[in-house]
């Protein structure tokens, strides 16, 4: 039953069948019921073919068998129905859910899908409904349709919850991108230790990972990229670059106590995009930029290319068109005299190059503010004096990291995770950290895509202080 | 007073009426063995198993009453529960999958299409240019215009075009990312 007409369909046909149980077409999903998503779909008409019902078969009232095709107990489906006699036409769509069902789901007050147990038996359980949850179709909605009506334009429902978001998000996209959990530069992928031994192993297994080898991948190719490393060359050095050799401790002898801070874990933390350079003193551009402002306003003074209190996308429509269009644009506004480091969005990456990272990686922070002895020896700590440290993490967080944007403030906790030491006091977005003669750190997570987080960092020794903050200077990769 | 179902299972001109329904429909059931429970057009006759109320390839044929009535073909082979089912072994269709299929269907969105464009490309790149990106194993190509890229979708519409591979430039993936997509080349 194709819903093709009938030039179309003699024009496309290649008069070959898809045996689905091929390698060559196991990413299609397998056999028609081999396939947890698969069901049958019954369209009953009248004699005169007028629709009456569609339904969903009951999984009991059909069964594949391997020689004979699938065999179907229309008489029970239909009295199951409420036709017990009488003469119909019956036809039957045989479907493979990729995205939504046809069935219902239950989400709580925030809308987060419901997986707990529930009876619907019990009355219990029943009183739940309406109160603390909430059925929902399983479906996407319908949110326009072409005046031809040739299209329409889906979107999800407010249902939160992973496979839902994603399976709408993969339907759209010929390649679905499977990625292991690997970390911190491994690959997350081994080869198995078989009998021919790790070096002559053709098994590879994933690790600790929710990404698994699937049917449908059977058939398919893994390529390893850089295996064998031919040549290097070096990067040209991004902006605000400067040596990883520049100097990561202040002098005594410099006499001056200075906020200074970098991210030291280079290895480790989860770098998708720019460098990490631009946060250090003395040439990198995000520290040049702010350096030297202390009470977070905006001078007159500041160079403010490249510093914006809004950015991203949004929705514009194109004039003298019709119908009008409507077009997604990367829209920016520049910062202005007077305004607070916490109207800062976001920072140029052509001008700054801030450091994106993966959401969920740990950042070390660590200060460079650190007056040695009087002898510059950093193994005599005794002789150092000793420095309260204050970090805060100020920031911003877009609540739509694939879509049109819309920023939040950074809730502690929950788009930053801080990892106290035992010698760290301080609330929600503040550390603090006394009496230190050994400097100070701060290892921090970041949870959320698209986040652009600022450092800021007072440090005071007797009655000498000194503040750094770095307004967006981090950044977390959006989800597109 | 009417009988109850009870006293109706002692009553004897009762028993005789049921029994020949009964009767008269296991015959029509067993008249329909022969021709496959099939029409002459070929459609399926359902029968209600008299148990359940379902169809009868629902009931336990060979336990039951049925089984005085149906011969004993019916039960070789599958051959009487296949003859009370719907059977299909059609496969899933091939279709043509080239270029052709773009020409007879026109599968674009149109209507409801939203252009993306950068207000301002990336460092480096300007409009006209044809890029790639620099991982080796991505061969594909771009052209840079109105703010978009536009994928090429084969070599002959990158040749076709006027373009040689001279005139490629190599982009960060990044960079690249960040420039929304246009309308294909064909």
């Amino acid at each position: 039953m194709s819903k093709l007409n009938a030039t179309d369909l003699e024009l496309l046909q290649t008069g070959q069948t898809i045996d689905l149980s091929s390698t060559e077409y196991a990413y299609l999903g397998g056999e028609f019921t081999e396939n947890p998503n698969d069901y049958i779909e019954v369209l009953i008409y009248d004699t005169n073919e007028t629709f009456l019902e569609s339904a969903v078969v009951d999984s009991g009232d059909y069964i594949y068998d391997e020689g004979e095709g699938i065999k179907l107990k229309t008489g029970t489906i239909l009295r199951k129905l409420g036709y017990d006699r009488g003469r119909y036409v019956v036809k039957y769509n045989f479907l493979r859910k990729v995205a939504g069902s046809y069935e219902y789901v239950l989400v709580d007050i925030n809308n987060e899908r419901y997986t707990g147990d529930f009876d619907p038996s019990n009355p219990t359980d029943r009183a739940k409904i309406g109160k603390s949850l909430f059925i929902k179709e399983y479906k996407y909605l319908i949110h326009e349709i072409s005046p031809t009506r040739k299209e329409v334009r889906l979107i999800p429902l407010n249902i939160k919850d992973e496979k839902y978001l994603r399976d709408f998000y993969n339907i759209q996209h010929i390649n679905k991108r499977v990625k292991s959990s690997g970390i911190q530069g491994l690959s997350g992928l081994n080869f198995k230790d078989d009998s021919n031994g790790l070096g002559q192993s053709y098994q590879l297994e994933v690790e600790d990972s929710t990404a698994q080898f699937l049917q449908q991948m059977v058939g398919g190719t893994i390529t390893l990229p850089d295996v064998f490393i031919v040549d290097q060359y070096q990067r040209p050095p991004p902006p605000g670059w400067i040596s990883q050799d520049a100097p990561t401790v202040e002098t005594y002898s410099n006499d001056v106590l200075e906020a200074l801070f970098y991210i030291s874990n280079y290895d480790t933390a989860l770098l998708e995009d720019g460098s990490a350079e631009g946060i250090r003193s003395p040439n990198g551009a995000i520290y040049e930029r702010f350096t030297g402002i202390t009470d977070d306003i905006i001078p007159e003074a500041m160079d403010k290319s490249g510093v914006y209190s809004a950015i991203g996308w949004h929705w514009k429509k194109t004039p003298k068109t019709y119908p009008t269009r409507r077009h997604k644009v990367y829209d920016y506004y520049p910062i202005n005299t007077g305004q607070n480091f916490a109207d800062i969005k976001g920072l140029n990456r052509g001008i700054f190059n801030p450091p994106a990272y993966k959401p969920e990686g740990e950042i070390i922070i660590k200060s460079v503010s650190r007056l040695m002895g009087a002898a510059g020896s950093e193994a005599d700590e005794t002789e150092n004096p000793s420095i309260n440290y204050t970090w805060e993490i100020t920031g911003w967080e877009n609540d739509q990291p694939s879509g049109i944007n819309r920023w939040e403030q950074l809730v502690a906790g929950e788009d930053v995770i801080i990892h106290r030491e035992d010698s760290q006091g301080g609330e929600g977005f503040i550390i603090t950290e006394m009496n230190s003669t050994n400097g100070s750190q701060i290892r921090i997570t970041l949870n959320s895509w698209d986040m652009h987080i600022g450092i800021k960092l007072t440090i005071k020794e007797d009655i000498t202080t000194s503040t750094l903050h770095l307004p967006c200077c981090i950044e977390t990769t959006r989800l597109d | 007073m009417p009988y109850t179902r009870d006293e109706l299972e002692n009553v004897e001109f009762y028993q005789e009426f049921v029994g020949n329904l009964r009767n008269s429909y296991l015959n029509k059931i067993s008249n329909n063995v022969a021709n496959f429970f099939r029409d002459e057009a070929g459609a399926l006759i359902s029968f209600e198993d008299v148990f359940t109320g379902l169809g009868l390839e629902d009931a336990s044929l060979e336990e039951s009453l049925y089984a005085s009535v149906l011969p004993v073909e019916f039960y070789i082979d599958d051959l009487g529960y296949n003859m009370l089912h719907t059977i299909t072994n059609e496969k899933l269709p091939k279709y043509l999958k080239t270029n052709n299929l773009e020409s007879i269907i026109d599968r674009n969105i149109t209507e409801l299409a939203e252009d993306l464009y950068a207000d301002e490309l990336p460092s480096g790149i300007v409009n006209g240019m044809v890029v790639k990106m620099e991982t080796a194993n991505d061969t594909r190509k771009w052209r840079i215009e109105n703010n978009q890229k536009r994928l090429f979708l084969n070599l002959s519409a990158f040749f076709g075009n006027g373009h040689t591979r001279q005139d490629l430039i190599t982009i960060d993936k990044s960079k690249l990312k960040n420039i929304p997509n246009g309308d294909p080349i064909a």
